[in-house]
């Protein structure tokens, strides 16, 4: 009887422990986006007072919203490339920092500080780079180049460039921790054991940081599909939709057309394709990890 | 059952920490205000209206307004303001073009009062009078310093929700050296103008500034020459309230056509990287004395003064943007900028509506020209903004002005997605043909 | 040091370089002044000038900022660490159906756009008047960093060895007791990550504060940058000089934390 009760009360500790953050998530996300998801069944124009329900109209409109779909192309493309690029170069600095390198502290913090600025700052910045900056830097050598993000064949690898050059402090850092936590000694006997880098590397060391793989592709990828802040400062979707993304154009329905009421449907289903993505990617690395 | 309890604890503890939340926000936020006096008196005299009977009794209101390119300009205004009427305080929040109205809304839908606000006159403004979140300013007797006609073009469905404040022409800035090195005459018609261009090219320099790696650069072009052909070539003045309900496409109005191929000829003779430059670079671009033309409004010519004051002083023309080949129609564009209104839910109406007396008044007038230099509205303020600008004299003394936004009666904005479409044609990315019927599918998704 | 050395060093100095190239033109526009930009956009400033800063500190109030920043992200950062830290130990200690629901809910709450939610959040805000106060943007922020610091938390204690814990229980120890004692001081390496990737993108965020900060006393760093940039063309050099202002304080504190970083994984790597 006595065992039951100590039982009980050990699981109320761990109850406990889990309400705080419970608590603030219900109240900083998921009431909100109950709301959310109430507005998405309304015709709502964002100013109006009165709200009309208007059932699946949204939802039904979006599936034959042509525009949605050239869009969503956009973001997983914008999405992917930035994924991929960011964890291989993150992950490339943190192996050769995490050699003997002369000043490699200065060289982590020199990776790490374009992730320090804000979006708005850094979108600034490459704006007039790119306008102005690399071409008087290129003619200088004699180079006539303009401004990746004037041109709809190019202004989302422009983006993605950005993106890459913030991207990257993050994700090295956590590689890093990853790395250190590689005993050398493992290394070591690996290679009297015959083992080129290579297949230390295969072998041993990427194993052993997949938990830290999982975390970064997993952000990195969410945080590059939502990408809004930096589509919206340098570009604002343009030029010729090149550069719209899903959360830009949930935007400029939502506020710049008056159609709360969709955006929030769409935002819905934005939701929803997130969620699966994220589902999808966590089984699969579930299964490498413990395949491994 | 174990999950419905589950649920009904997570209930409320929600409730419990929601009511925690609220208690410890008082909190802080009296110790905030204690600790700080400027926070402290405009949060005591808006909780308690009821004593300010006296006049001397502090008031503060709030401004936002969407003219952040010159908020030390508008802060002067409002310092004038505010020595006048001591016991008023203005709250002013200037808030970037693009983010404003946005963030207008949302604080509106909200429930948040804002005190005075600016908006654009026409359908900005319908949006806000039909949401119900503007006073009626009608008859109020500080619009009788505007000119009538200037009073009835800013009405909402006959009413005067808006007081004017500042307009500017929106017309070509041209370089009078090259024009005249070259020998061209001003252009009176677009052939005349693209024949013009043509020749600067020629000469190895920069016919068009165009800066169109911002949307509003072109967007306002579009805006004005579509709308311009429209109603004055193709004679469908009500062609943009038809849109509105579908009565009528892009199609259906040559205009359109004219534009598209307008924006084409613009676009060939535009700067390098026409898409990759934005405002910025050309007006550094313009200052610098490369570039033959550029279409804008009067705001870049504080900068070219700061930046090339010689050219500012003498070398800067300004004409009427010719949107078509008859040079009876080619008047000037001369449109509202900055219209006031004053929030429905406002708790200090009377304080809201002295400011906005005081920026219609010929004081407030003359400080608009001269810290915004832009034109305004109020009868009889100085008018004497720039150089260039001087050049337009003839055209409003003989009248020969319009406003082409009286004829855009829609809440669609079709604009931006215009010139996405148009972005796709200057890169082969579409035709003529596909733009028109792209705009008409994506109109008619967005009808009301 | 031999040529496999050299080779690595160069090329991470190569790639150095190149990243830091757009600060050495954010420095430049700093430092000078709009008709220097606009004669020559690389050439070094003839002398060096803080005219740019003393301007922007002057008409930016950058300490009243920064002080809003510091509060609101020092207040965020405690309450996500604190709140993530005890759930991530339920969830990674209990095994159960009802501990791993709420993990995936905390997983799938990080996929939720902001678009959704901004608008009722606003308005919750308003109603509960949160608006204009530091504790209650922190609130938000906590709701919104305790899915990631979960995720982190959880991960880094299943790593750690059941065994002292299952020792301490025998010998009577309470679970918050055996949290405080035996799992905290094993937390501080994971605490940093989350504290130093929260630190960041609270201090950097930019569309909440703008919601919820109106009130002029109560802006940060960001939304105070936001309406230099919204001046648009003339002071673009005081806007530069005000980011590379806003820029000092959140490197300084990256490079503190880095020491502590390194220090505490390496600690945590022996143990483990």
């Amino acid at each position: 009887m006595g065992n039951i009760k100590r039982l009980i009360r050990a699981e109320m500790w761990y109850l406990l422990f889990l309400l705080p953050g419970l608590c603030l998530f219900i109240f900083a996300v998921f009431v909100p986006l109950v709301m959310g998801a109430r507005y998405s069944f309304t015709s709502w124009d964002g100013l109006s007072r009165t709200v009309h329900y208007t059932g699946w109209d949204n939802y039904v409109r979006a599936f034959s919203d042509s525009d949605l779909w050239i869009v969503l192309v956009n973001t997983f493309k914008y999405a992917i490339i930035v994924t991929v690029l960011v964890n291989a170069i993150s992950l490339l600095l943190a192996l050769l920092l995490d050699t003997y390198l002369k000043f490699r502290n200065a060289f982590r913090t020199i990776f790490f500080l374009p992730g320090v600025i804000s979006i708005v700052l850094s979108g600034f910045i490459w704006k007039y780079n790119y306008a102005i900056g690399f071409p008087s830097l290129f003619g200088m050598f004699g180079l006539d180049i303009s401004s990746p993000l004037g041109d709809p064949n190019y202004a989302l690898f422009g983006l993605i460039l950005i993106a890459v050059w913030q991207g990257i402090g993050a994700p090295m850092i956590i590689y890093i921790a990853g790395l250190q936590g590689v005993s050398s000694e493992l290394v070591e006997s690996a290679k009297i054991d015959g083992a080129n880098a290579r297949q230390s590397f295969f072998r041993i060391i990427l194993p052993l940081i997949a938990p830290s793989i999982t975390i970064n592709m997993l952000l990195v990828l969410t945080g590059s599909l939502k990408v809004f802040d930096l589509v919206y400062v340098t570009t604002q979707g343009g030029p010729a939709f090149s550069t719209e993304v899903i959360s830009t154009f949930i935007y400029k329905s939502s506020f710049a057309n008056f159609q709360a009421g969709y955006g929030t449907a769409l935002s819905m289903i934005f939701f929803l394709i997130l969620v699966l993505v994220t589902i999808v990617q966590i089984s699969i690395f579930r299964r490498r990890e413990v395949e491994m | 059952m174990k999950k419905s309890m589950v649920l009904s604890l997570c209930v409320l503890l929600l409730a419990l920490l929601l009511a925690a939340c609220g208690s410890k926000n008082n909190d802080s936020q009296s110790s905030a205000g204690s600790s700080d006096p400027a926070a402290s008196s405009p949060a005591e005299s808006s909780a308690a209206p009821a004593e300010s009977a006296s006049e001397e009794k502090p008031i503060t209101i709030s401004f936002m307004h969407f003219k952040s390119d010159v908020t030390d300009g508008v802060q002067k205004i409002v310092d004038q303001f505010e020595a006048a009427n001591p016991n008023i305080s203005v709250d002013v929040q200037p808030v970037k073009y693009d983010d404003y109205y946005t963030l207008l809304k949302t604080k509106m839908a909200g429930g948040d009062v804002v005190d005075v606000f600016t908006l654009n006159a026409g359908a900005q403004t319908k949006l806000f009078v039909d949401g119900g979140y503007v006073e009626d300013l009608t008859g109020m007797p500080f619009l009788e310093n505007f000119d009538p006609s200037v009073v009835a073009a800013q009405a909402t469905d006959g009413k005067n929700y808006v007081s004017p404040v500042n307009a500017t022409p929106i017309a070509m800035f041209y370089n009078k050296k090259i024009f005249a090195d070259l020998g061209i005459e001003i252009p009176r018609t677009f052939d005349a103008m693209i024949a013009a261009g043509k020749k600067i090219k020629d000469a190895g320099k920069t016919p068009f500034a165009l800066g169109w790696k911002d949307g509003w650069t072109l967007g306002m072009w579009i805006g004005r020459d579509l709308p311009s052909n429209t109603a004055l070539v193709e004679n469908q003045p009500d062609f943009f309230t038809k849109l509105e309900t579908g009565a009528v496409k892009f199609a259906d109005n040559p205009a359109a056509r004219t534009m598209i191929q307008h924006a084409k000829q613009i676009f060939d003779l535009g700067n390098k990287d026409q898409l990759g430059v934005d405002y910025n670079g050309i007006v550094d671009l313009f200052a610098k004395g490369d570039v033959g033309m550029m279409y804008m409004g009067t705001w870049p010519l504080a900068d070219i003064q700061k930046k090339n004051p010689e050219l500012y002083e003498t070398g800067i023309g300004y004409f009427p943007y010719p949107f078509s080949n008859d040079e009876s129609l080619n008047k000037l564009e001369f449109n509202p900028d900055a219209s006031l209104a004053v929030g429905s839910n406002s708790k200090n109406k009377e304080a809201a509506l002295k400011f906005v007396a005081f920026m219609a008044s010929k004081e407030g007038g003359d400080s608009w020209v001269k810290n915004i230099n832009s034109l305004s509205y109020v009868k009889g303020a100085s008018a004497d903004i720039a150089p260039a600008v001087n050049e337009l004299q003839p055209y409003f003394d003989s009248g020969e002005v319009y406003d082409s936004q009286v004829y855009i009666k829609t809440t669609i904005d079709w604009t931006n997605q215009f010139v996405q479409n148009l972005q796709k044609l200057f890169f082969d990315k579409a035709t003529e043909d596909e733009v028109i019927a792209t705009m008409d599918d994506w109109v008619s998704k967005n009808h009301k | 040091m031999n040529k496999t050395h050299i080779a690595t060093f160069s090329i991470v100095s190569v790639i150095a370089l190149v990243f830091l190239f757009p600060f050495y033109v954010a420095a430049l526009m700093a430092f000078k002044t709009p008709k220097q930009t606009f004669d020559s956009f690389y050439a070094l400033p003839s002398s060096l000038s803080f005219e740019n800063f003393s301007l922007a500190w002057k008409a930016s109030k950058y300490l009243s900022a920064i002080t809003n920043s510091l509060v609101i992200t020092v207040i965020s950062v405690l309450l996500i660490v604190l709140v993530s830290a005890l759930a991530g130990y339920s969830i990674a200690r209990r095994n159960k159906p009802f501990y791993n629901f709420v993990f995936i809910v905390f997983l799938a709450g990080l996929v939720v756009p902001f678009q959704i939610t901004m608008l009722p959040l606003y308005k919750m805000g308003k109603e509960l008047s949160m608006l204009n106060s530091h504790w209650g943007i922190a609130l938000i922020y906590g709701g919104f960093g305790v899915q990631m610091g979960v995720l982190f938390y959880a991960g880094f204690i299943r790593a750690i060895s059941r065994e002292i814990e299952e020792a301490a229980r025998i010998d009577g120890c309470s679970t918050p007791g055996i949290f405080i004692r035996i799992i905290l001081p094993l937390l501080k390496p994971v605490t940093a990550t989350v504290l130093v990737l929260n630190a960041l993108y609270i201090w950097n965020d930019f569309l909440l504060p703008l919601l919820y900060l109106q009130d002029k006393f109560y802006r940060t760093i960001p939304l105070q940058q936001y309406f230099f940039f919204g001046q648009y063309s003339s002071d673009l050099n005081l806007a530069f000089a005000y980011a590379v202002m806003g820029i000092i304080p959140i490197v300084g504190f990256f490079l503190l934390m880095q020491k502590y970083i390194i220090k505490g994984i390496a600690a945590g790597a022996i143990k483990g």
